[in-house]
C-alpha cells in the first residue's frame, strides 16, 4: 500500500476507532439501563419474587400496629434494627433477634441468636436451651418480644401440616409427642391426639382450602404497649392463649371478614406497607 | 426478549466485532502480512462467535461476559502492529482466561454454602498462598485464584454465621500476602474482605475489630521486614502517558516490551491515545454496575457475599491500576484488570468474572422458579 494512503487511513482511523470506543461506551450504559428496566419491570410482575410468604402482625406496639404485614425473604435476620431483613420494632427484640431460612419440605427454619428467646406455636425457644425450634409453617405462630406474628405462605409453598378447619372447630393438642396442634377437617370425628397431622401429598393448589383457621383472638389486654410490662419470661403466656372459641360460638373475627371482593380495612395495604419507615 | 433489550445487545456486540475487525486490519494494510490478515479474521470471528453463542450454552450474564471479552480482545490491539505471534500469544491467552471464566461460572453452580465447602476452598486458598513461602520458584500470580478461593470460603462462613473464623481466615490470608512481599495485593484484598464484613454482619464491633486487627498485622510486618510497604511511583509512567497524547502515535515500534513494561493500558495509550485507552478502561463502569446489580439481587447470603467480594476486588484493582499509571498512588505499576499479558493473572480475573456470571445464572433461575409458583398459586 502506497505510504499516503497508508498515512490517510491512519489519520482518519485515529479518530474512527476513538468514535468507536465513544459509542461502545454509550452502548453499554444503554444495554445496562435496558437490563435495569426490564428487571424492574419483572420484580413488578413479581411482587412476591424472592418471598416466602409474609408475616402478619397480630399484636406489636406503637410503631408495629396490629394487622401489618410485610414480606418474608427465603433468607435472612429478624431483629429490631432497621438493616435487619425482617424489622420488628417491638420491646423485648433484640437488635439481630434471630436468623431465619426457609428450606424446602421443613418451612422456615429459624435460630435464635444469643440469649435470644422465642415462642414458636407456644413451644419456647432459645439457643441455650439446645432444643431446635420448630420450623414455622403455615399458620404459624411466632412470639417475639412483644410482637406477636402469624406466617401465611403463598399457596404454591405447599408446606403445612396443619389441616385447614371449619368455623367452631378446635384444636387438638397432641399428648406428649411433641406434635404441633391440628384442626380437624370438616366432616371429620373429633380425632385424638394420638393421630398424626393431616399430610396433604400431592395436593395442587385447587384443592388448598382458601380459608385459614383463625388465629386465636388475641386476649383482650393486647396489644402490649411500651407502658405495659410484658411477661418476664415467654414462658408465662398460657398456651391456651391460642385456643379457638368453643363450637356453637362463631368467631367475631369471622362475622367481621368482608368478602373477598373488598378489602378488610383493617389491612394496610400493600403500597402503605412499603412506605413505612421505623425511623428512630 | 423485548426489541429494546436486543437491540442494546445487538448494538454493543456489533459495534464491538467491527471495531476490532477494523483496528485489527489496519496494520494489516501496511505491513501486507498475511499472517495479521488470518489473526485478523479469526480473532472477530472468534469475538463474534463467542459473543452469540457462549453466554446462550452456558447461561452467562451476557452483559457481564460481553465487556468482559471485549476488554480482553482490547489487550490484543495494544500488542499490534507487532509480530504477529505477540498478538496471536495473547489471543491464546485470553482463551485459557475464557476456559477459566466458564470454570468458574459452572463451579458456582455446584458449590453449596456448607462447612466442607468452606474447608476444602480455604485450606486450597491458603496451600496456594503460603507455596511462596516454601517453594522458591512459585508463580506469584497464584495468588489471584488463591484470593479467589478464600473469598469463596469467607462468603460460605459470613453466611453460616461463623464470623470470627471467617475473620481469622482472611487475616490469614492477609498475613500470608504480607510476608510474601505482595503489599499491593494484602492492601486490596484487607479493603475486599473488611467491605464484605461490612456489608453482611453490620456490626460496628466487629468491622472495627477487624480494622483494628488489619492494621496491626501491617505494621506489624511492616516492622519485622525492616522496610516500608509502599513504593515510590515510577516517574517516568506520566510522561511517557503524556507524550502519547490524546489521539496516540502509530508508531510502527510499539510494543510493550520497548516500553519496558508489561502494562497493556500503556501500550494501547501510546499506540490509540489517552481517549480509546481511557474510553476503554471507563467500560469497567458499566461492569461494576451490573455486577452490583447481581449481587443486589442475590437469594442467598453466600451469593450476595461472594458476588459483593468479586465486584470490590474488580473495580477496587480497576481503579488502583489506572492511579497507578498516572503515578497517584505510591506503588508499583498496577495492570488493570483484563489489560495483561499474564496469563495466570488474567486467568484469575476472569475465573472472579466466571463466579459473577453464574450467581447471574443463579438469580435468573430463581426469579423463573417464582414465576412458576406464582403461576400454580393464581
Amino acid at each position: 500500500m502506497p505510504p499516503e494512503t497508508y498515512r490517510t487511513i491512519v489519520l482518519v482511523s485515529r479518530y474512527l476507532f476513538a468514535f468507536f470506543a465513544l459509542m461502545l461506551l454509550l452502548f453499554a450504559f444503554s444495554w445496562v439501563r435496558s437490563e435495569g428496566k426490564k428487571r424492574r419491570e419483572r420484580f413488578r410482575n413479581l411482587p412476591g419474587a424472592g418471598t416466602v410468604g409474609e408475616l402478619l402482625v397480630l399484636s406489636g406496639s406503637e410503631e408495629l400496629p396490629a394487622d401489618t404485614w410485610f414480606p418474608v425473604p427465603r433468607e435472612g435476620v429478624l431483629g429490631s434494627l432497621r438493616t435487619c431483613d425482617l424489622v420488628v420494632p417491638c420491646p423485648g427484640v433484640e437488635g439481630r433477634h434471630l436468623d431465619f431460612s426457609w428450606q424446602d419440605g421443613v418451612g422456615l427454619v429459624l435460630r435464635p441468636r444469643g440469649r435470644c428467646e422465642v415462642l414458636v406455636d407456644g413451644v419456647p425457644v432459645s439457643r441455650r436451651s439446645g432444643a431446635e425450634a420448630p420450623p414455622l409453617v403455615h399458620g404459624s405462630c411466632l412470639q417475639v418480644g412483644s410482637a406477636l406474628l402469624r406466617l401465611q405462605l403463598f399457596a404454591a409453598l405447599n408446606h403445612t401440616n396443619r389441616a385447614f378447619a371449619p368455623a367452631g372447630a378446635e384444636p387438638v393438642f397432641p399428648a406428649g409427642n411433641g406434635q404441633q396442634p391440628f384442626f380437624p377437617e370438616a366432616g371429620q370425628a373429633a380425632v385424638t391426639g394420638d393421630q398424626l397431622p393431616l399430610q396433604m401429598p400431592g395436593q395442587t393448589a385447587a384443592s388448598i382450602p382458601t380459608g385459614l383457621p383463625p388465629c386465636p383472638p388475641v386476649p383482650e389486654h393486647a396489644p402490649v404497649t411500651e407502658q405495659e410490662t410484658f411477661p418476664a419470661s415467654l414462658t408465662d403466656i398460657p398456651i391456651n392463649a391460642y385456643k379457638r372459641p368453643p363450637s356453637g360460638e362463631t368467631d367475631p373475627g369471622l362475622e367481621n371478614r368482608k368478602p373477598e371482593t373488598q378489602p378488610d380495612p383493617r389491612r394496610r395495604r400493600r403500597t402503605e406497607r412499603w412506605k413505612e419507615d421505623f425511623s428512630e | 426478549m423485548s426489541k429494546s433489550k436486543s437491540s442494546a445487545r445487538f448494538r454493543f456486540c456489533g459495534a464491538a466485532v467491527l471495531l476490532a475487525a477494523l483496528v485489527l486490519i489496519v496494520p494489516a494494510l501496511q505491513a501486507g502480512d498475511q499472517q495479521l490478515y488470518l489473526l485478523a479474521g479469526a480473532v472477530a470471528g472468534a469475538l463474534a462467535l463467542s459473543l452469540m453463542l457462549l453466554p446462550r450454552l452456558f447461561g452467562l450474564d451476557r452483559l457481564l461476559f460481553s465487556l468482559a471479552l471485549y476488554l480482553c480482545v482490547s489487550g490484543i490491539f495494544a500488542l499490534l502492529p507487532g509480530e504477529a505471534g505477540t498478538a496471536a500469544a495473547q489471543g491464546l491467552r485470553c482463551l485459557a482466561g475464557l476456559a477459566a471464566l466458564l470454570a468458574g461460572a459452572t463451579l458456582i453452580r455446584v458449590l453449596s454454602p456448607s462447612l466442607i465447602t468452606a474447608l476444602i476452598s480455604g485450606f486450597l486458598g491458603l496451600l496456594m498462598l503460603s507455596g511462596g513461602l516454601i517453594v522458591p520458584d512459585w508463580p506469584p500470580a497464584l495468588a489471584g485464584i488463591a484470593l479467589c478461593l478464600l473469598l469463596i470460603a469467607f462468603a460460605v462462613l459470613l453466611s453460616l454465621g461463623n464470623t470470627i473464623p471467617a475473620l481469622l481466615l482472611s487475616l490469614a490470608g492477609l498475613g500470608l500476602l504480607l510476608f510474601q512481599g505482595m503489599n499491593l495485593e494484602a492492601v486490596l484484598w484487607s479493603l475486599t474482605f473488611v467491605m464484605v464484613l461490612w456489608a453482611c454482619e453490620g456490626n460496628l464491633p466487629t468491622v472495627l475489630m477487624a480494622l483494628l486487627l488489619t492494621g496491626l498485622l501491617f505494621l506489624g510486618v511492616s516492622v519485622l521486614r525492616e522496610e516500608s510497604l509502599f513504593s515510590s511511583p515510577d516517574p517516568t509512567l506520566l510522561p511517557e502517558l503524556s507524550a502519547a497524547g490524546l489521539w496516540g502515535q502509530f508508531s510502527d515500534s510499539q510494543t510493550p516490551g520497548s516500553t519496558g513494561s508489561p502494562s497493556l493500558f500503556l501500550a494501547l495509550t501510546q499506540r490509540y491515545g489517552l481517549i480509546f485507552s481511557g474510553l476503554t478502561a471507563l467500560l469497567s463502569l458499566p461492569m461494576t454496575l451490573r455486577s452490583v446489580s447481581i449481587a443486589s439481587v442475590a437469594r442467598s447470603r453466600f451469593h450476595a457475599a461472594l458476588a459483593m467480594g468479586c465486584t470490590l476486588d474488580f473495580a477496587l484493582r480497576m481503579l488502583a491500576g489506572l492511579l497507578s499509571h498516572f503515578g497517584v498512588l505510591p506503588i508499583s505499576l498496577l495492570p488493570l484488570p483484563l489489560l495483561t499479558v499474564d496469563a495466570m493473572e488474567l486467568a484469575s480475573r476472569l475465573f472472579a468474572l466466571g463466579l459473577l456470571c453464574g450467581i447471574s445464572a443463579r438469580n435468573e433461575a430463581d426469579l423463573a422458579e417464582d414465576a412458576h409458583l406464582a403461576m400454580l398459586a393464581t
